[in-house]
């Protein structure tokens, strides 16, 4: 909208980065790596169930992983709708007008996936020595990335730390370790970051607003 | 604008024109839709003085005001109508000519 003013444009932005300022959606995201990540642990430790039963929780963990992907927004909407609205009220942007920024959309991390796939095979067929150092080098810039697109384009420090500092560490354990944890292992390490750094700012923002002594009209 | 340039002023909406309500426009014109509490955070405005606000907007047909539920959690969800999307911004563009300041906010 051409005859927005500077007014305008700062409320819709303050309304736009107020869904991610509590860090619930980082926690949503994930606890779902982490579902994710776990599948071939799990796996591991219920063996005496047999060769169906893992079969069954590999898939069942993978279906679980896709429902909380899929209902990422629905199930943030429906902790918020429990802790954050009855603090700080609640408010909904309409994302699709939205012109002070644009949030890269599934296709752009899809293709990226697939990018960095098809970027380690290649690497692998080449030069093996240097896979093993490809997958946190893409990793934390991939983590780099969200995080700066989620800030809107902007890199909050302490935010960033807070993701970043479980993140580094998980990668240089991954890295250093001998001989390396499976790669699926590095996805815990995202998923934990993610909900190290979710829950450090839930709590933050639970402790700066607290629930108005009487409810309001 | 109708083109009597300052004499324009005094079509004026003064219900927008109040200060506080003023500001429950720009937030209502800025998002989808909003509660009152967190128009009440945003304005800065007591409880009291946002609901009687918010009464004249809506009888106005400025906003929609509806009851609903998040969960258990009651909410007082305000809607700007398109009347009143319409009010705001003949009400912006007066401003703007007052103020000489275009659309993208830089003063000339």
């Amino acid at each position: 909208v051409a005859h927005l003013s500077s007014s305008v444009l700062h409320a819709r932005q303050r309304a736009s980065y107020y869904r991610d300022a509590n860090g619930i959606s980082d926690f949503v995201i994930g606890s779902a790596l982490l579902v994710f990540g776990s599948r071939d642990y799990l796996a591991a430790k219920f063996a005496p169930w047999g060769k169906l039963g893992q079969a069954a929780l590999v898939l069942g963990l993978t279906v679980l992983y896709g429902f909380m992907i899929v209902g990422s927004r629905s199930i943030a909407e429906w902790i918020m709708a429990r802790l954050i609205y009855p603090r700080t009220g609640y408010v909904a942007t309409d994302e699709d007008t939205e012109e002070s920024w644009t949030r890269p959309k599934t296709p752009f991390w899809v293709f990226l996936a697939l990018a960095l796939m098809v970027v380690s095979v290649v690497l692998g067929a080449f030069f093996p020595a240097y896979v093993r150092l490809f997958w946190p080098i893409a990793i934390f810039l991939l983590f780099f990335s969200y995080v700066f697109f989620s800030g809107r384009y902007r890199l909050d420090p302490s935010r960033s730390l807070l993701f970043l500092i479980p993140l580094i560490g998980g990668l240089a354990w991954w890295e250093f370790s001998r001989p390396n944890p499976p790669l699926d292992s590095l996805l815990l390490v995202v998923g934990g970051s993610f909900v190290f750094a979710g829950l450090i700012r839930l709590c933050i923002y639970l402790l700066r607003n607290p629930r108005p002594a009487q409810p309001q009209s | 604008m109708s083109g009597n340039g300052i004499k324009d002023l005094s079509s004026l909406d003064r219900l927008i024109h109040e200060p506080a309500r003023l500001m429950i426009m720009t937030v209502l014109f800025a998002v989808k839709e909003s509660d009152f509490v967190y128009l009440q955070r945003e304005c800065g405005l007591t409880q009291g003085n946002l609901s009687s606000h918010l009464s004249k907007l809506e009888e106005a047909g400025y906003i929609t005001i509806m009851k609903t539920f998040q969960g258990k959690y009651p909410l007082t969800v305000c809607t700007l109508t398109k009347k009143g999307r319409a009010a705001f911004e003949s009400y912006s563009d007066k401003m703007r000519f007052v103020t000489g300041v275009p659309a993208n906010g830089n003063s000339n």
